[in-house]
This record gives C-alpha cells, sequence and structure tokens, in this order.
C-alpha cells in the first residue's frame, strides 16, 4: 500500500508552509508559496470526500424533488415532470468526480426552481417543502466546508 | 525566467524611462529595489525607489505602482482608484498621494498609476491580528469606523467627474442588480443559496438611503496600513469606489469573511455595538437595524460575486495567480453559511 493523496497533500503542503517558504527572503515569493500550501491541504481534505458528498447531496435532492413533484403538478406541470425525472436518477453508475457534478449543477438549478416555487406558495405543504430545502442547503454547506474556510 | 528574488530589472527599466516623462526636471532617473508586493486582487503592486539628479540635486523617495494585471478578481477602472486618492488627499480620510495615471499599455504594456510609498506600516491581517498589533487593537478599531464616518461625509461632488449619480431611493437596486448579475454571469455552478438571498433582498428593499455618499466599496481589515503605534496611516484599495448608501461600507465590513478567526468582533477588531458607535458618531448618520441587515446581506452576494468572477478567471485560465483559486476555495462557502445566517438558517 502507498500513502493516500490527502496523506501526500498534507505533507507536503507542511513542508512548504514550515519549511520552505520561511526560508524564502522574498516576501511575495513566501507568501505565493503560503497560499500554495494552503490550497493543497485544502485538495487533500476534498479529495477523499469528494465523491462521498457529491453523492450525498444529489441523493438529497433527489428525494426533495420527488416529494415535491406531487405537491407541484397540479399548479406547475411542467416543473413537476422535471423533478420527477430528476428523482428517478442515480449516480451509482459513474462515479467520475466531474459527473457527479454535471449532475448536481442539474441537480441544484432544480433547486433554485422549485425553491422560488415555494416562496410564492402560501400553502402549509409548501411551507414544509420550503423548510425541508433549507435544511438540505444548510447541510450542503456543512458537507462543503474545509476545515481551513472554517470562519 | 524571472529571478528568483521577485525582481524585475526590465519593468525598472521601462519605469524609470517612464518617470522621466513625467518629472519637470527630468535630469537623471534611476529606479531601484522594485519588488511586486503581495496581495492585490485587482492590481499588481510593486515597491519601488526613484532617484533623481537634477543640476547637482538629487533625492529618492519610496514609491507604489499598481498596475493592471490581464484579468483581475474585480474589474475596475484605475481611473476611478487615482481620482479616490486625489478626492482625499490632505483629508482627515489618510491616502497616499497619487502621483501619475497612465491608461495606455504602451508604457509598462498594462494601464497603471504611481503613489507614494507609506513607509513603516503594515496591512496584512494576520500582522493585526497577531502581537504587538494585538495590544492596539480597540485603537485601531476607533480610528478604522471614525475614518469610515469621515468619509460618508465627504461631499460626493469631489469625485463626481469619474462616478455615477445614483438617486437615494435607488442605491440599493444599482448595487444588487450589477453584483447579482455577475453572479449569473460568471457561476461556473448553480448558487440556490445566493439566488435565495438575491430573491430575498428584492422583495424586502431597505429605506432609502439617508444620504447619497462616496462608498469605498472595499473598506476592511487589510486595507488599510497600520503603524507600530497602532495609528492607522492610509486607507487603501479604492477600486470599488462608488456613490451610494454609507450602509453599504459599514455592512461590507462585517462581513465574516473580515473577522480572521476572531468571529466575535467585526473585522476581527470590534464588537459590532461599538463600531457602529464610533461610526454614527463621526458621520452624523444613523445605522437603522433594519437597512442594516439588508446591506449586510447584500455584502454576502457582492461577496459571493466576487469569489466566483475569480474562479471563473482561475479556470478559464484568464488569470493564473493562485489568488483566484485561493479566494474561491476558502470563501465561497462560509459567504454561503454567512447567508444562512442573518436569513436565520443556521441554528
Amino acid at each position: 500500500m502507498k500513502p493516500e493523496v490527502s496523506t501526500v497533500l498534507a505533507a507536503v503542503s507542511g513542508l512548504i508552509s514550515r519549511e520552505v517558504a520561511p526560508a524564502l527572503g522574498d516576501t511575495y515569493l513566501s507568501e505565493q508559496l503560503l497560499r500554495s500550501a494552503a490550497l493543497l491541504g485544502a485538495v487533500g481534505e476534498e479529495f477523499d470526500r469528494a465523491a462521498a458528498r457529491r453523492v450525498q447531496e444529489n441523493q438529497a435532492l433527489r428525494r426533495i424533488f420527488g416529494q415535491a413533484a406531487a405537491l407541484v403538478r397540479p399548479r406547475e406541470p411542467d416543473l413537476a415532470a422535471a423533478l420527477a425525472r430528476a428523482a428517478d436518477g442515480s449516480d451509482l453508475d459513474d462515479l467520475r468526480v466531474s459527473r457527479l457534478d454535471a449532475d448536481n449543477h442539474h441537480l441544484r438549478a432544480l433547486l433554485i426552481r422549485l425553491q422560488a416555487w415555494a416562496e410564492a406558495e402560501p400553502t402549509p405543504a409548501a411551507q414544509v417543502l420550503l423548510a425541508a430545502i433549507w435544511t438540505e442547503l444548510r447541510d450542503s454547506t456543512e458537507r462543503r466546508m474545509l476545515s481551513m474556510s472554517r470562519l | 525566467m524571472a529571478p528568483a528574488d521577485n525582481s524585475d530589472p526590465a519593468l525598472a527599466d521601462r519605469l524609470a524611462d517612464y518617470c522621466r516623462t513625467r518629472l519637470a526636471h527630468p535630469g537623471t532617473v534611476r529606479v531601484s529595489g522594485l519588488r511586486r508586493i503581495f496581495g492585490g486582487a485587482s492590481r499588481e503592486t510593486w515597491r519601488f525607489m526613484l532617484h533623481e539628479d537634477h543640476g547637482g540635486r538629487s533625492r529618492s523617495r519610496p514609491l507604489i505602482l499598481r498596475r493592471d494585471p490581464s484579468a483581475s478578481l474585480i474589474d475596475t477602472e484605475r481611473r476611478v482608484e487615482f481620482a479616490a486618492f486625489q478626492a482625499f488627499a490632505r483629508s482627515d480620510v489618510p491616502v497616499p498621494e497619487a502621483l501619475w495615471l497612465e491608461e495606455a499599455p504602451d508604457a509598462l504594456d498594462h494601464p497603471f498609476f504611481v503613489m507614494q510609498e507609506i513607509t513603516g506600516c503594515q496591512s496584512g491581517p494576520a500582522r493585526l491580528m497577531a502581537e504587538p498589533f494585538r495590544a492596539h487593537h480597540e485603537r485601531i478599531a476607533r480610528q478604522k469606523w471614525t475614518i469610515l464616518g469621515r468619509i460618508a461625509t465627504k461631499d460626493p461632488a469631489a469625485m463626481a467627474s469619474v462616478l455615477e449619480p445614483v438617486a437615494p431611493a435607488d442605491a440599493w437596486r444599482r448595487e444588487l442588480d450589477h453584483w447579482s448579475g455577475v453572479i449569473g454571469r460568471d457561476a461556473l455552478e448553480p448558487q440556490p443559496i445566493a439566488q435565495a438571498a438575491i430573491r430575498w433582498l428584492v422583495a424586502h428593499p431597505p429605506a432609502p438611503a439617508q444620504r447619497i455618499a462616496i462608498v469605498h466599496g472595499d473598506y476592511r481589515t487589510g486595507n488599510f496600513l497600520f503603524d507600530p503605534q497602532g495609528d492607522i496611516r492610509a486607507i487603501l484599495d479604492w477600486e470599488m469606489v462608488h456613490l451610494g448608501d454609507p450602509l453599504e461600507d459599514l455592512a461590507w465590513g462585517m462581513n465574516r469573511s473580515w473577522r480572521f478567526q476572531n468571529n466575535a468582533l467585526v473585522g476581527g477588531l470590534a464588537s459590532r455595538q461599538q463600531a457602529i458607535g464610533w461610526w454614527e458618531q463621526a458621520s452624523g448618520l444613523r445605522a437603522d437595524p433594519t437597512a442594516l441587515h439588508w446591506w449586510e446581506l447584500f455584502s454576502c452576494i457582492k461577496g459571493q460575486a466576487i469569489w466566483l468572477s475569480a474562479a471563473r478567471a482561475f479556470e478559464r485560465g484568464d488569470n493564473s495567480d493562485l489568488l483566484m483559486a485561493f479566494a474561491a476555495w476558502m470563501l465561497s462557502n462560509s459567504q454561503d453559511r454567512a447567508v444562512l445566517e442573518l436569513m436565520g438558517h443556521l441554528p
């Protein structure tokens, strides 16, 4: 077994920030190196979880869409049909990050339409849907957070 | 290949040639110590020493070159930033002396301007958050928000020749339209949190501006020079200056992005109440909580727009400066968190 990607990147990042950058006399270059080290650390942190968090998020969105389609159908049949189609999708046949991102972008674009629709609906069911959407948006923000961006 | 010490002899020679054309008595002109300074999201910033010999008299002065890159974090007119330095020269808002503006690319390949370097100071937030500067936080914070209040009292006519006018009732709409447009144009992926915030902002507009003022546009910790005695010596980075609601500046400085791990304190320096109090006293304005909340949420949209533009420029190869990638990786998520918090969706 060889060292994992995240481990290697964390080690390189640490070497740059603790030893190489401080040894440089030039402030501009050392600051650029420190920034590079921080990015390497972030990429390393993201690597291990990259596919998992995308699958998790896409599944959560499809779950919301599956529940929302029936609610939306009487007022917005086109949106309801798009929600139903998206809810039937799956990520498990291709776990490349680029493919998961493409699905995620499609799903999040649909989420924007659904959320705008729910905001304009005064019914209790729409408000429950809206609360579910906000919960998922909060959860997705937590999933995407990096330790260095924890402001 | 550039030298490892980040100097640029060819650029130094061309800069000396340019300076010679701008001096009344050029004589012998030489540039030394030209070094790029870290930071500067929208301009390359270089420090240099200008040496002049004329008629047996000589002088050397430290100067700053601010040059446009090929693509920047913020698309701005250097003419506007230059005009801001001129408008506040010799006022109670400290700024460096602006010397020469060159908008043609002939001299140094890109437009640029030259200004005085204020020496013996720092601007980096990391330094400010550490000793010995930590001991001066209250002193620096009081100056920071007092100066911001003074900016709000400046007659906007001082910059009317370079800035678009706006009516008090329209200031919010113009800014929101601009920055939400940037998100629509530059985002590499859908932004449901930002879009929800934009819809809320449109549906709940703030009261008209109490007055139209000069708005710095990026007034935050990191964009002023402070000295070891805890005095703010210059307000920098006026590239987003515009006319508008002065609450915009107050809110921008309170954004979570500028707290530097010191979350309880706005700007990493002072309590929210203290900051607002200093600003109100200096500006003579009231920070209405409802309007300020609107502008704070707006500041998240503006911030997110800037990070998304940076990500796009890096992804497309328009600008390979790591700052462009760094901003998106480190700040985009926290900006979403700030929206969630301000809209009441974080526990």
